[in-house]
């Protein structure tokens, strides 16, 4: 039995380790190369380690016109994006956590449902629109595209952190002298806030990493994704190692900050922390 | 500071579902009322309802006096104990007491001397600096109940605050909610399905079956002199026997007929069983009352040992009589075996006799 045990363990051990090789091997490649300067670019055999280390590249890279203007468009974008999806989908996952209403579950899954079309099959009719509306080419514009992206996933993540903070402690609160609201803010709220949080890093990197809509819904206000891609096509490969880089690092940093928590997204129980 | 309250007609749906139907109930000031029934009952909601955190459909409730049907519970002057005790997590032992206060804006130093005090009468006041995550069930309950009672409600509710605790400890928090209602007089309605907790704890029982009370009596009323065939068989360990019997009318009074077994009933029922003195009626009896002989013999009802367990101070026997099976406690000592013949002798006195219709009591 114990073989058994050990057996298991070592096969989940070496499947872990192979999925995190897949997975790093080329993050570590990026980073070295946009670290590296560019005379040792090319150098092959590739040393393991590193001989020298610089941020030229990252500089020039930072430095080129455009990176900047676009790097502030995606902060901007994605804290819009932010402030639409938890101002509707945090309300949203409360009422699917907390009330039994005509048609719940029909919502639940039209929620999914929205996700079903290809965002490519839309492009053409949302940019008409969009032209139409006065919203194209706009960051008010991407972010709406980006709420409407990231919403059913916020809905479904806040569902699952108001379940987890359980019903009678709002009552109990209620009982208590709260009126329905001050007892959601009193009780519900703190309980939820480190989830919510989580989920409010979600849905930032889901707007950060986004380049289809951004790409086509913008001609000047370019998003940093939008950008870079655009800008990649025409660079040197250290220049795209140093832009592919600068892409992946917040949502890296996120999910190292987060990763307690991802749990808890996932509707986790943890009524009694 | 205790107050009355009265349920008027209360009616509670969920969608198809009657919870609570057209309930009439008074629970005087400073009673300790229990409403005791099984799972489904309304018992809950029927709590819930004088609580304020459900609407009622129809009726009124009123809160020493004063209507307070469309009231938030907030404003109802109630302070409840939830069964999974719903202590704040995120919030010291001490801030969780305080909770109510603080909504109430009472001032600082009466808070910080109202929290001590009810700690220590709850013997909690070493575990104010404390999380919830850091206390045992037992003490999480002490500190849901002190929560309430630092409120000094005219009324206190109480679900189930029991039930999550293992045995040992219930006994001895049965106690305590019995000494600390004593020591503060709040008028306390207390649901629980556990029928020892209710006779215990309860000034009086409130027994509820499908939305209504099937009887509101005193505990000693509600287990010797049960309304209905339902609360005799709900309440008691074991609960009350049945037999099917034959009423007789014979010279000088009536009479039962078990199989082929006569009883004499006492003269105290004579006029009480209406005209119709030749019908099926059912027996109900408890096992105290029932003397069991290892032999059957002359006016003892003839029955078959099924199971004998021995229980310590008593042994349980179950026995067969005719079609119906009975629980009966002896003397551990009496020797029986499974499938022996013995002979019991029933108190009189003690004898209900119900419709088996009707399924009410007769008397």
């Amino acid at each position: 039995m114990n073989f058994r045990v050990l057996r298991r363990q070592t096969w989940l051990y070496l499947g872990a380790s192979l999925a995190a090789f897949w997975v790093l091997v080329p993050i570590v490649f990026t980073a070295l190369a946009a670290f590296t300067p560019k005379q040792d670019f090319y150098l092959w055999p590739k040393p393991v380690v590193p001989r020298r280390f610089s941020l030229d590249t990252m500089r020039f890279f930072l430095n080129t016109h455009g990176v900047l203007n676009s790097l502030l468009n995606s902060v901007w974008v994605a804290l819009m994006t932010l402030g639409l999806t938890l101002g509707v989908g945090a309300p949203a996952g409360y009422a699917m956590a907390r009330f039994l209403f005509r048609g719940r579950e029909a919502f639940r899954l039209g929620i999914l449902v929205t996700r079903m079309f290809p965002t490519a099959l839309l492009a053409i009719p949302i940019t008409v629109n969009f032209i139409r509306w006065g919203l194209y080419d706009t960051l008010l514009g991407v972010a709406l595209i980006h709420t409407a992206m990231a919403l059913p996933f916020a809905v479904i993540i806040t569902t699952g952190i108001f379940l987890g903070v359980s019903k009678e402690l709002e009552e109990a609160a209620m009982t208590l002298g709260c009126s329905r609201l001050g007892a959601f803010a009193r009780v519900a709220l703190p309980l939820a806030l480190p989830g919510l949080a989580a989920a409010a890093m979600f849905t930032f990197v889901i707007s950060w990493n986004e380049v289809f809509a951004a790409t086509i819904l913008t001609v000047q206000n370019r998003t940093l994704p939008a950008q870079v891609l655009t800008m990649l096509r025409v660079s040197p490969l250290y220049f795209r190692f140093a832009g592919g880089f600068f892409m992946i690092m917040p949502a890296l940093l996120f999910m190292f900050f987060i990763r307690r928590y991802l749990f808890h997204m996932w509707g986790g129980a943890t009524a009694e922390r | 500071m205790a107050a009355e309250i009265k349920l008027q007609k209360v009616r509670k749906e969920f969608g198809k579902v009657v919870a609570v139907r057209d309930l009439d109930l008074v629970v005087r000031a400073g009673e300790f009322l229990v409403l005791l029934g099984p799972s489904g009952c309304g018992k809950t909601t029927t709590l819930r309802c004088i609580a304020g955190l459900e609407r009622v459909n129809r009726g009124r409730v009123f809160i020493a006096g004063r209507d307070v049907t469309e009231l938030p519970p907030a404003r109802r002057g109630i302070a409840m104990v939830f069964q999974s005790y719903a202590v704040f997590p995120h919030m010291t032992v001490a801030k969780n007491i305080a909770f109510g206060l603080k909504m109430k804006h009472t001032p600082k130093e009466e808070i910080t001397r109202r929290v001590q005090e009810v700690a220590e009468l709850l013997q909690i006041a070493e575990l104010l600096d404390r999380y919830p995550a850091q206390l045992s069930g037992g003490q999480r309950q002490r500190v849901a109940v002190a929560r309430a009672i630092v409120m000094r409600p005219e009324v206190l509710l109480m679900d189930e605050p029991l039930s999550n605790l293992d045995a040992l400890l219930r006994l001895q928090m049965r106690a305590e909610l019995k000494r600390l209602h004593r020591e503060i007089g709040t008028t306390t309605v207390y649901v629980t399905h556990d029928q020892v907790e209710a006779l215990s704890l309860g000034d009086r029982i409130a027994v509820m079956r499908a939305g209504e009370i099937v009887q509101l009596d005193s505990p000693t009323q509600v287990y010797d002199q049960p309304a209905t065939l339902f609360v005799a068989g709900f309440i008691g360990t074991p609960p009350m026997n049945f037999l099917t019997a034959q009423l007789q009318a014979r010279e000088g009074g009536l009479g039962l007929k078990i199989g082929e077994f006569s009883l004499e009933l006492p003269p105290a029922w004579q006029g009480k069983l209406g005209e119709d003195t030749e019908r099926t009626l059912v027996l109900g009896i408890r096992a105290e009352n029932i003397e069991v002989h290892a032999q059957p013999g002359e006016g003892r009802l003839p029955a078959e040992v099924v199971v004998a367990e021995p229980l310590g101070a008593t042994q349980l026997l179950t026995v067969r009589v005719g079609d119906d099976i009975l629980k009966v406690a002896t003397d551990p000592d009496l020797p029986v075996q499974p499938g022996q013949r013995i002979g019991l002798s029933l108190v009189p006195e003690k004898i209900r006799l119900f419709d088996p219709d009707s399924e009410k009591a007769l008397a």
